[in-house]
Parts: structure tokens; sequence; C-alpha cells
């Protein structure tokens, strides 16, 4: 191995010497020493005094009642499985925290439950700190003589707090139970109540929280008050805290070391109490035996020994010095003075002697010379950094101390030098606080300077800084050093080879930005590039455009921790993999996040970690191959073709990892290859193509959830005797799929829950009572046949796989069966993210709405939109408000007048029947002519063609447009009152015109005045389905009207109408004739053919019969007329019978007869029945054609 | 231009299709979604994946009935004839009523994505908006595909009892008896995945399924054989061939309608 050890390098620490004999000196100046300032003390205004104490002692009172809202003391536990920790927090009243998780430890170790400690103290806190913090308001507020006891509770609460909280931890700690899982592994312990200690195989770190310094707070405050109230007591009064306060250190450490070591990534720390020493001493033994040191136990055993008894006495001495009021008894109180110089002068000694006395044969490194560590102060060796602190025990001691100093000069010379003793003090503290540097061999390179050159003026186990800039360069390190970037410091390797190349043991490179790598897959060009290199830490580093991040190729122990990847702007298949680690047992890669390359690469590896890492957006999440005893945990792996593909090793624990919505080619979220013993467990899996993948592989699954898979697991029928247990599937596309034909029968599936399980739990314990067996018959038939998986997600499996379930003779074998289905989830302990509203969906969301709204509404623009389609000349011929008919004379109609209307040879069929035969006629511009026949002559089917709504042979022109080729210009010429008004019976009158309106392209005042001519604006708002027959009529002519076209064609306009409608609708018809519109209809009632027409086209079955003016055609226009007669019942028959001997025919109906006759025997009937003496009551003359 | 009518008419089909489909889409989402509360993560694509279930199945039942009444319900209350009878050719009224109506189905279907999208908001938008707009996109073809059937049917009916009926029997064979045919045939004849592919893209709302999982999940994986086959064979261009198939199951059945609408007329 190159680069031999540097020496300890000793930093200047004056403390050691210089404090211990400053110490003694003071304390014996103190005891010597005397004046009268104790007397000044005494005269201080008593008023003022009172006020004071008051004043103290409220707000003591208050700070002890608020620190219950607060947690007093709270303990941090780190546990390999439990990578966020463990937290236990300590209210007076309350435990809060993991206390499941720590139970669930403890209980292995055979530790008591924690609920089950301090119940009765727990039970009586709240009103005994409450009584406490009441008894010191009283104090304060209530000034008497006996009332400054009352501050007692108050003052000896915090020390009853401790007191519990030790001996509870205590009692725990030592008193395992023999039959616990681990009792032989553990020794009786006992866990820390302040700073760093074990718990078992757990580091803890235990502190105090703000409620106890509150309460502590509140006994200083009431102890001012009554160091105030009660002068005479103050001497006695300080010694009794200062014993109790030397009492109390013992229950915290003295003094600690913190040891970085690449050993240790985790770190390792070591604390001395007066009594024992605790930490990770195993670890620190290693480091100690790799420089020959001795262990650590071997020395000071005795004084361990002796502490505790020894400080008990010098408690007793430090009280009998005040009261047993000798001349010497003062000298008691000097041990205490001296205690924190001969602790201090003990632990000197004693690593002085370990350090000097190294052992060369044992030693790993046998050239390292003897040192003498530091009792306060940071040191290196080699890779090994020690910070040596003291903590909160031995400034209790000195507090102690200088209480104790405080009460011998009051009491024995009621002295008080308070300037001196405060100049003391400072200086004390100021040395106290000499912390001193260590003098290491830095380098730094500033924004212009070359690392690479600064490397290799480096010398082994220097630390070269880099302040900012950006550096183009590419170099290698060949011996250990410790590259730090600051202040943005960035390495820029050209976009050629690899930026950094590692080629030494324990290289440190810390903060900086390394960027743009060469791009050779082959040669792996990567950001650093570690090559035989042990124990290499890259950590805080960001690396971007990286082909590949780091490798860390045969360097065992290495560690790449918080750093940041983004990968080169490639195809996925060109990236290379961000970090790769290739042969290094040991390897740690922590809290790194990546993101855009192609795998992150664990191969060959043994005992390697992976955790709290997050890839995204890559190929293999991570590619884990030949790596026994692996742990992967606690990682994100999102979003990449296969989330964490495991091949070839054993006992791998995956835990706590998220494995989401990984759908690559493969797509898997796990995927096994080979893999055997291993532990998969507490993963979230989601949203993969396949959850699982498994091939030929043998592992357990416990309290897993794969939810939202294409496929839960996904397995070929190689994978044999796996245990799933606890897991949760829930709602996957297909729960379990086997990949080619076989079963899973050797796998073991209990206690998992299915989210298809539809059975019950009758019992409620929680596991249904029907095992869960899949059964899926789609599922089964694309076993068989592949290509039917593209029906997937269709509805028709759904019918499939429900048909099935009705016909179990079509139900297929189940894939798996579980026994013991789960009827809830088990829930990884994970922590959900929040789900906040995502602004982005909100936008996209609301353009929907918008959209929505838009499109509902979207009458105007989308008519707008359509107007185009309308031809201008139509619009130019519009009869509309501006123009009126006679406007229209002057259109072009290519001979033909506006009005007039020329037909020949219409023909329509329908199939075989010739509804319209060869049919000739021409109206002339504000001519009326009818059409005139019986039912089925084909009148209403020739308007419709003149509309041009049927199609026709024959030619018909309408003001010179063909019905056939120019329907639309022939529609704008004519309005259409069909026989039968149907309009859309849900629309308002008003909306019916406006829709109208807008079809003809008429403004919609015109319209509007149209409604007021024509009565309608008073029903404007009535549904058309509830307008009487006349008013449909009306508005049905109104509608005809709107853009006032030269022709009416009118179908059977009153046929519907009664008499007096009938009579109105004609006066309206023939103001419209005298204003010149042509009207064409058709009609069979004669009245109306005399009333109206000026010409007569008399039809029968489709042919034109006759034609001239309705006075001419008397003999086509008679008709049978049907009399209803009204005759007493009992001669109904008699006169059927007498009518129809004349040949008549005769319908009974109900209390009339109906007589057919022609048009010229109408008269006959009354005669035959009156010649038969057959009354008639009444009758009734109607058309043969109209309708009953 | 019968849009106007369609107007109100549509309020009420609106409404109808508005109100199943935005409540089986939220509730969807919903369920979907109640996974991340639990779970603390999203199940988008699944999401997604019982979307398209869902509109495969709703998506053509609301254009085939909307359509199917269009023009036969017009014909058969006789509200065809006055409007005929105005100065508007037939294919204008027959695109006028087909605009309309699709406006309708449109909205409905923005409704109900909307909302779901609002829920998927509100959980933290886990997914890809894209993906989501295209899918809303697709979902809209599908549905004017369908009423673009509709409206054939309907031009080709005289009652709407008649035109409903064979809409209904459309959609049943369309979502439901073509495929349990083509999968009875595969298994029988063991078609390969070719053939099959072939088959299927004869069916509207399977292409749709197929566009949708392409657009979506990026890759037909999840189809098998045939998805691997076609995403092999078309490569970049599957999605504009999917687009394209549906654009021809939009523009020949409302081509029929337009080439048959005058000739039938009122009748």
């Amino acid at each position: 191995m190159e680069g031999r050890l540097e020496a300890w390098k000793i930093g200047g620490n004056p403390y050691p010497s210089i404090f211990p004999v400053f110490h003694f000196f003071l304390c014996v100046f103190v005891i010597e020493k005397e004046n009268e300032l104790m007397n000044q003390f005494l005269k201080i205004e008593h008023t003022r005094r009172e006020w004071l104490v008051s004043a103290l002692l409220v707000v003591a009172g208050i700070l002890l009642l608020v620190s219950l809202l607060f947690p007093y003391w709270r303990v941090d536990l780190q546990a390999g499985i439990y990578p966020k920790g463990l937290t236990l927090e300590l209210r007076p009243y309350r435990l809060d925290g993991d206390i499941k998780e720590i139970d669930e430890l403890n209980h292995y170790i055979g530790m008591r439950e924690l609920e089950s400690a301090g119940k009765l103290e727990r039970t009586i806190a709240v009103p005994a700190i409450i009584i406490a913090g009441l008894c010191l308001l009283i104090a304060g507020v209530v000034p008497r003589r006996w009332s400054i006891w009352l501050t007692l509770p108050g003052l000896v609460f915090p020390i009853i707090f401790l007191g519990e909280l030790y001996w509870w931890l205590a009692d725990s700690g030592l008193n395992l139970d023999p039959k616990a899982p681990l009792n032989q592994s553990i020794k009786p312990f006992i866990p820390p109540i302040f700073g760093e200690g074990r718990i078992a195989q757990f580091n803890a770190h235990a502190f105090f929280k703000i409620g106890f310094y509150f309460a502590l707070l509140a006994a200083v405050l009431s102890r001012a008050a009554f160091y105030l109230k009660k002068p005479e007591w103050l001497v006695k009064a300080l010694m009794i805290d200062a014993s109790v306060l030397l009492l109390i250190s013992l229950l915290f450490p003295y003094w600690r070391v913190d040891f970085e070591a690449r050993k240790f990534p985790k770190g390792a720390i070591l604390q001395i109490r007066p009594d024992r020493i605790e930490g990770n001493i195993r670890e620190v033994n290693k480091l100690n035996r790799d420089i020959g040191m001795r262990d650590i136990e071997s020395a000071g055993s005795f004084e361990r020994k002796i502490a505790v008894p020894s400080i008990a006495a010098m408690a007793l001495c430090l009280l009998m010095s005040v009261f047993v009021p000798r001349k010497w008894s003062s000298w008691l109180a000097l041990p205490v003075l001296i205690f924190p110089i001969v602790f201090v002068g003990a632990l000197y000694w004693w690593l002085r002697d370990s350090g000097l006395n190294l052992d060369p044969e044992v030693a790993l490194y046998p050239d390292i010379e003897p040192f003498t560590p530091p009792v306060v102060g940071t040191e290196t060796v080699k890779s090994v950094t020690t910070t040596s602190t003291f903590q909160l025990g031995f400034y209790l001691t000195i507090l102690t101390s200088l209480l104790a100093i405080c009460a011998l000069l009051l009491k024995k010379y009621r002295v008080f030098h308070l300037k001196k003793t405060v100049m003391g003090v400072v200086l004390l503290l100021s040395l106290c606080s000499g912390v001193t540097t260590l003098d290491a061999a830095t380098l730094t390179v500033d924004e212009n300077a070359s690392i690479g050159d600064t490397v290799k003026r480096a010398a082994q186990g220097d630390t070269i800084v880099v302040k900012g800039g950006v550096h183009h360069e590419r170099f290698v390190v060949d011996k250990s050093l410790i590259l730090i970037g600051e202040d943005g410091a960035v390495i820029d390797g050209g976009g050629v080879n690899s930026v950094i190349t590692i080629m030494a043991p324990s290289v440190v490179v810390r903060g900086f930005t390394i960027r743009n790598t060469g791009d050779r897959l082959s040669e792996g060009d990567a950001g650093i590039m570690a090559k035989k290199a042990k124990g290499v830490i890259v950590e805080e580093n960001r690396f971007e455009d990286a082909l590949f991040g780091v490798q860390i190729r045969n360097s065992p122990d290495s560690i790449v921790r918080d750093n940041i990847f983004h990968g080169k702007n490639l195809d996925v298949g060109r990236r290379g993999d961000l970090i790769r680690v290739w042969y290094s047992s040991g390897a740690l890669v922590e809290d790194n996040r990546v993101f855009d390359g192609r795998d992150v690469v664990i191969w060959y590896s043994k005992k390697i970690a992976v955790r709290r890492n997050e890839v995204r957006n890559g190929r293999y999440g991570i590619h884990f191959m030949y790596c026994d005893d692996a742990m992967i945990e606690d990682n994100r792996l999102i979003g990449n073709s296969v989330g964490v593909y495991l091949m070839y090793s054993y006992r791998l624990q995956l835990q706590k990892n998220w494995v989401i919505a990984n759908r690559g080619a493969s797509g898997y979220g796990i995927g096994q290859k080979d893999m055997y013993d291993g532990l998969i467990a507490d993963n979230f899996v989601a949203d993969n193509r396949a959850g699982m993948f498994m091939d030929n592989s043998t592992n357990t699954f416990r309290n897993n959830l794969i939810a939202f898979n294409d496929y839960g697991i996904l397995a070929l029928p190689s994978a044999r005797k796996n245990t799933f247990a606890k897991n949760s599937f829930v709602d996957n596309g297909e729960q379990v799929a086997i990949e080619g034909q076989g079963r899973l029968g050797s796998n073991q599936w209990k206690d998992n829950y299915w989210s298809d399980y539809n059975g019950y739990d009758a019992d409620g314990d929680g596991i249904g009572d029907m095992p869960y067996r899949s059964v899926h018959l789609f599922e089964k038939l694309t076993e068989q046949h592949r290509a039917l998986r593209i029906f997937t997600y269709s509805p028709s499996v759904q019918a499939l796989d429900f048909a099935s379930r009705l016909f179990p003779v079509f139900t297929p074998q189940p894939k798996l069966v579980d026994d013991a289905p789960r009827m809830q989830p088990v829930v990884p302990n994970l922590v959900p993210p929040k789900g906040q509203l995502s602004s982005t969906w909100l936008l996209g969301t609301s353009a929907l709405f918008l959209s929505a709204l838009f499109v509902s509404g979207y009458l105007k623009k989308l008519l707008n939109l359509l107007k185009f389609q309308v031809p201008p000349s139509a619009s130019h011929a519009s009869y509309s408000t501006q123009g009126t008919s006679s406007d229209t004379q002057d259109k072009q109609y290519e001979g033909e007048s506006a009005g007039s209307m020329f037909v020949r040879n219409l023909t329509k069929r329908f199939g075989k029947l010739a509804a319209v035969d060869q049919l000739d006629f021409d109206v002339s511009a504000g001519e009326t002519v009818a059409l005139w026949g019986p039912n089925g002559a084909g009148k209403t089917t020739a308007l419709r063609c003149v509309l041009g709504i049927l199609s026709f042979d024959g030619t018909v022109t309408v003001g010179g447009n063909s019905a056939r080729t120019e329907g639309k210009m022939v529609r704008q010429q004519i309005g259409y009152v069909p026989q039968e008004v149907r309009l859309h019976s849900d629309l308002t009158v008003q909306e019916t015109v406006s829709f109208y309106a807008r079809l003809r392209h008429v403004a919609t005042d015109r319209a509007a005045v149209l409604m007021e001519e024509w009565n309608l604006a008073e029903i404007a708002e009535k549904r058309v389905g509830d307008l009487s027959g006349g008013m449909k009529q009306r508005l049905a002519l109104a509608i005809a009207l709107l853009s006032d076209p030269p022709i009416l064609l009118l179908d059977e306009p009153t046929s519907n109408l009664d008499v007096h409608t009938r009579h109105e609708f004609w006066e309206v018809l023939k103001q419209l004739k005298a204003a010149g519109k042509t009207l064409i209809f058709c009609s069979h009632r004669l009245d109306e053919i005399f009333t109206l027409a000026d010409r007569v086209i008399v039809m029968d079955r489709g042919k034109k019969v006759a034609e001239g003016p309705p006075t001419h055609l008397d003999g086509y226009l008679s008709r049978d007329v049907v009399l209803h007669l009204s005759i007493p019942e009992p001669f109904h028959e008699a006169a059927a019978n007498l009518l129809e001997q004349e040949g008549f025919s005769t319908k009974c109906n109900g209390l009339k007869i109906s007589v057919q006759a022609p048009h010229d025997r109408k008269v006959e009937p009354f005669g035959i029945l009156a010649k038969s003496a057959i009354p008639i009551h009444d009758f009734e003359l109607t058309d043969s054609q109209d309708k009953e | 231009m019968g849009k106007e009518i369609q107007d109100s008419r549509r309020n009420r089909w609106f409404l109808l299709f508005t109100v199943v489909f935005t409540g089986l889409a939220l509730g969807l989402s919903v369920l979907g979604f109640s996974g991340l509360g639990t779970f603390g993560v999203a199940g988008f694509g699944r999401t997604v994946a019982s979307l398209i279930n869902l509109v495969v199945l709703i998506a053509p039942l609301m254009g085939l009935l909307l359509g199917a009444i269009s023009i036969s319900g017009e014909r058969e209350r006789g509200s065809l004839l006055p409007i005929l009878a105005q100065p508007v050719t037939p294919t204008e009224v027959l695109l006028g009523k087909f605009f309309g109506t699709a406006a309708a189905l449109a909205a409905a279907i923005l409704f109900g994505f909307g909302l779901s999208g609002f829920v998927i908001a509100w959980q933290g938008g886990f997914a890809q908006l894209e993906d989501y707009l295209m899918l809303v996109g697709l979902t809209l073809l599908l549905g004017l595909v369908h009423l673009s059937i509709g409206f054939c049917v309907s031009v080709l009916t005289s009652k709407s009892a008649t035109a409903l009926s064979l809409a209904l029997i459309l959609w049943l064979s369309i979502v439901f008896l073509s495929d349990l045919g083509l999968i009875g045939t595969a298994i029988v004849l063991k078609l390969s995945p070719e053939i099959l592919l072939a088959a299927v893209l004869l069916n509207p709302a399977q292409v749709f399924k197929l566009a949708a999982m392409q657009m979506i999940q990026g890759n037909l994986e999840l189809l098998g054989a045939a998805g691997r086959y076609a995403a092999d064979v078309m490569g970049a261009l599957l999605l504009p061939v999917l687009m394209i198939f549906l654009v021809f199951w939009l523009l020949i059945p409302l081509g029929i309608a337009i080439y048959i609408f005058p000739r039938r007329g009122v009748q």
C-alpha cells in the first residue's frame, strides 16, 4: 500500500498543562483571602430585593407550568433495519415516537416494554408539576417568611426527573429478560441519559428537550430567589447545591472522543464516565490495534472502580464543610475543588501512557511514532480523525467547584471579592475554551490555479481546498489526499476521457461539480474513476453531463455518498452507468440522486450497502449481480426501464424501497434471476409493468405492497419455493401471471391481501373465511395463446371472466391458492408524500373545463364558422327585412320572374308506385293555384318535389332556379306550410322563430316585427308543444313568411282547424294574395278552393286530370259527402237497411249513422227516412275526405 | 345546421351523458387515487388503464346512441320536414346536426375528464398532464367515430326505435361480441399475431385502445405478441397509423350518411 502512515500531528493544546495549575492556585487563593463584601450584599435594599424575589418566582412558576407543553427528553436510535432511525420522546405524562418499533427491538434483546416503566410517575406528573408551579407562583405573589419554602418542589423537580429517568433507564437496561431471542449476545447496559451511547446493538443519541430546560430554568430562578430572600442561608444553600450537582454529574459522561475512520463509515465514539467507558469500544479497540495501542479498558480500571464512592464522599465532605462548624472544616471542600483537576490529570496520564507505549509487534502500521493523544481537540492519524471534547458531567464538576468556592468565600471569611472572582471566572472560561486548531497541511487552489499541479505538489495526506472557479482539466490522484471543493468549484473534463482518476487509497473528493466527461462507453469515461483505490470517499459532489458518474473498480470499502448525478443527453443505450461499483466489497452507496443515466451497476461486490438513493429515468435503477450478503434499503427507483434487477446472489436484503413506474421494454419493478435466500420486505412496488419478475429464484417476500402494476408478479414456472406472506396485492392488472405454461404450486402464499378477493370474514379475525383463488379465464387463455393479450383492458375480457364465474364449467384451475387471505392490506411503514395541488394539472384541467363550457355554449362561434357555407348569392337573394318582394323582381331568373313556377313531366316514384306521374303546370307570379284531388293523388309529393326536398324526374324551376340542382335557391323563394305542423315542441315560440330566422338569414328585428304582426309576441315564451292547432298553423305561416318569400306553398293548410280558425286563416291568405304573393296550396275542401284559388289543378293517382278556374271544373270538383244523422238507437237498423236499399253506404257510429252520399244526392236520405217516419234529431255534413 | 334545435335537445342528452360519464370517470380517478391516499403513490398507469376501459365502454355507446336518434328521431317526429324546407342543403343540415351533437358529446367528455382531472390535480398530479390530455383527445375522436357510425344508422332508418336497437347491437358488437368472436376464432384457428392484429384493427374501439396505450405507455408490450408485432412493423408510424384508422372510421360512415341523406330526404 502506498503512502505510509503519517505521524499524529499534535495540535498545540495548552489546556491540559495550564488549566489544572491555574485552577489549583485559584482555589488556594480563594480560601486564603478575606474581605467584607458579604455585608454589602446584605445591604441591598430590602423592598427591591422582595420585588426581585417575587418576579423571579412568578417567572419560575410560569416556566414550570409551560414546560408541561413541551417534551422533556428524547432519544434517537439508529438501527440498521430502520435507516430513518427511531425516536422516543418523553413528556412527564406520556411517551411519544416509534414506541411500537422500539418495543419490537426491545423484545428481541429482552428489555421490558417502554410503557411498563414509570406508569405511576406519568399518572401523577401533571398534577405534581401543576402543584409545584402553583407553589412557585404563590411564593412569588404571597411574600411571607414561610412562603420561600414553597420553592422547594420546583427546585427539586428537575433533580427528581433526572433521577427517575436514570433509574428507569438503568432498570430497563440492567434487567434483561434471559429468555429473549438475542439475550445471549447482549450484555446488560445502561442506556444513555444524555449524549451518545448504545442500546444493545443500536447507536443512541439522547438529549434533553425544551421542556426540561424550562423546568431547569425554573429551578435555577427559584434558587436565585431563595438566595436573595434568605441571604443567611446562602452559604449552606450553595454548598447543598454544589454537592447535589456533583452527584448529578455522575449521570452524565465526562469526556468523549469521536472517531472518523474509513473502516467505520458511520463513525465511532468513545465516552468516558467516572465509573465506566462506553461507546463503540470494539471498533475503537480495532483502530487502536492497528497502531499498536492497548485496549481501552485496560487503562484506569482502578480509578473507575473507586470513582462513585469517592465522588459520593466528596459530596458529603462538601456538606460537612459548612454544616460542621469547625475551624478546619473548610478544608473538607478541597477535594471537590480540585476534583476536575484530578480528573483531567488522570485522563491526560492515561492517554499519554497509551500513546507513548505502542506495541510495534501488534501494529498494522509498525512505523508509527509514539504520541500523546489530546485531551481536547482534533487530531488525525492516517485516515483516522479524532475529536475530543469534555462533556456535561465534567462541566458540572467545574460548576460544583465554582459554587463551592463562592460558598467558602461567603462562609469562612464573609468575603466576596466580586471583581477578582469575576475576572478569575472569565479568565478560567477563556482558558477552557481555548480550543486549538489542527495544524493540518492544507493547500488552497484559487480560481485560476490548476488542481492537477497542486495534486502533484501535495504530500501524502494533505488536504487540497479548491476555492471556486471552473477548472478545465483532468488529473490523476496518485496519493492519499483530501480534495475539497468550495464556493461552487467546477472541474470540466472538456468532453474527453475521465475527469478525475484515483489511483491511491483513502482519497476523498468532496463538494465539486464535475462535468463534461468523454463519451466512450468502451473506455468507461467517468466523472471519477477509482481504480484499485481502497477506501475512496466520493461525497457531496454534483456530476453533470457525465457518461459514467463514479466508477469504483477494485476499490473495496469505498463510499459514494450524497452526490447528484445527471447523465448525458443521449439515447438510454448510449449512456453510461452513473454509479458503477465493480469488485469492491464492503462499499457503501448512499443518499445519492441519479438522473438520466443508464444503470446503477453493483457487480461482484460482497457485503455492500445501497441505501437511500434515488434513481430516475434510467435503464436499470439498480443492476445487481454476484453480490452476496448485500443490503439494498430505502431507495427510490422511479421511472426507469427496470427498477432493480437482481441476479446470481445469495442472502440479499431488499427492504423499504419504492419501486415505481418502471415501464421500459421489460418493465420489471423488482426482477430476480437465480437469487436465493434473500428477504424482500416492506417494499412499495407500484405502477410497473410487472411488479416482481421471478426466474429461478427462491426468496422470502414479506410485507410488500404490490399495487397498480400491469402484473403484480410475473413468474416463470422455474420460480419455486418462494414464500409470500403478509404482502398486499392491490389492483394489479393481473395479480400473478405465469410466463409460459405451468403453475406456481411449489410457492407458498399465506396471509396476503388480495384486492380481488371476494370472500368474507364472518369471525372478524381479519382473515377471510374462504381461500383466495386466483382464477381468471382470460388469463388462463393468454397463457396458452399469448397473442390474445392484445385484448387486455377490453371490456370483453371482463365479460369473459364474469361469464366464466357464472358457468363453472369454464372456470379454469386456480393459478394459486392463498388459504388465509387478509381482509385489509398491510401497508409497509412508509411515509406517503403529501398530495399537493399540482398547478400544471390545475391549469390543464381548467382548460378542459373551459373547452367543455366553450363547446356547450359554442352556438355563435360555430354558426359564424358555418355561415360561409351559405353561398353569397343566396344571401343576396334574401327576401328579408330590407327588401320587399318588389326588390326581388330585379333578380335575374333567366326569363322567369320571381314568384313564378314551371313544372314539366314531374314524376316521382316510390318503388313501383308513381306518386306523381308526368305532371305539367305553370304558375305565374301573384297567382293562387290549388292542387285538388283525393288522398293519394300526389299533391303533397308534388309540393315536396317543387321544394326540392325529394328527388324526382322531370323539370321543376322556381323563379328560374332548378329545384333539383338549385334546391337551396328554390327554397329561398318559397315559404312552406306543411299539412301537419311538426315543429320542435320543446322550443318556445321565440326560440323557434329565431331558429328559423337564422336558417333563412333574417335579421332578428324582422323576426320580432313579424311576431308582433302575427300576435305571436304574447305567447313568445310558450313552448310550441303547448300551442293550439290554430296557433301552430299561425306560427308555421309566420315562419314561412319570415324572409318575405314571393311564393307560399301550403299543404292542406286548414285541414286541422276548426271552422272559426279556418275562416281567420283564409282571411290572412287573402291578404297575402292581395299583397301579390304567389300561393300554391293543396286542398280537398271546395269552400277553400272557391274562396282562394284563381286556378285549380285536379289530380288523381299522380296525374293531372283537369285544370282551370274553379267555376269551370264543377264536374271534377264534385265528390261524395258524409251525412252524420242523429237517429234514436232503436231505428238504427231500419234506417241503415232502408238507405242501403237505395244505394247509400252506411256506417253505424254510436248515436249517429254516417251515410256516404254523392255530391248531388245528399238530400235524398232525409226524404227516404221521413217516408218511413224515422225521426232525425240532428245532422252534420262533412266532406268524405275530412277526418272524423 | 340543425344544431340550433340540437342546442335544446342537447341539454337533455348533455346532462345524461355528462352525468354518467363524469360520475364514472370521477369514481375511477377517486378510486384509483384512493390508493394514493392510503399508500402514498399514484397508480396513474392503473387509473389510466381503467379510464381506457371505461372510455371504450361508454364513449362508443354515447356516440352511437346520440347519432342514432339524431336524424331518425327528427324524421319520426316530422320536424325534419320544416328544416329541410328552408334554404339549406341536406348536407348542411346533416353536418349541422353532426357538429351540434358532436359538440354535446365533446362537452360531456371534456366535463367528465375535467372533473377527474381536478381529482388528480388535487392529489398532486402524479402523472404526465400531456398523457392525460392526449387521452382526452383520443376519447373525443373515439366518440366522434361512433357518432358518425350512429349518424349513418340514423340516416338509414325511419324510426328512432329501430335506430336505437341497431345502435345497441352495433355497440355490443364493437365492444363485446367482435372481441369475443375473435378470441374464440383465435383459439380455434390458432390465428397468428399478425392476422389477429389485422382483425383487431377493424374494430375502432380496439384501435382506440391500442392508440391510447401506445400514447401513454409508449409501447404495446402489455398486449403481448400482437402488440409487439404492431410496434415492430409500424415502429414510429404506429400511432399515426392508428390515428388514421380512427379518422377513416370517422369519415367513412359520415360520408355514407352524407351520400344517403339527400336521397332519402324526409322519408
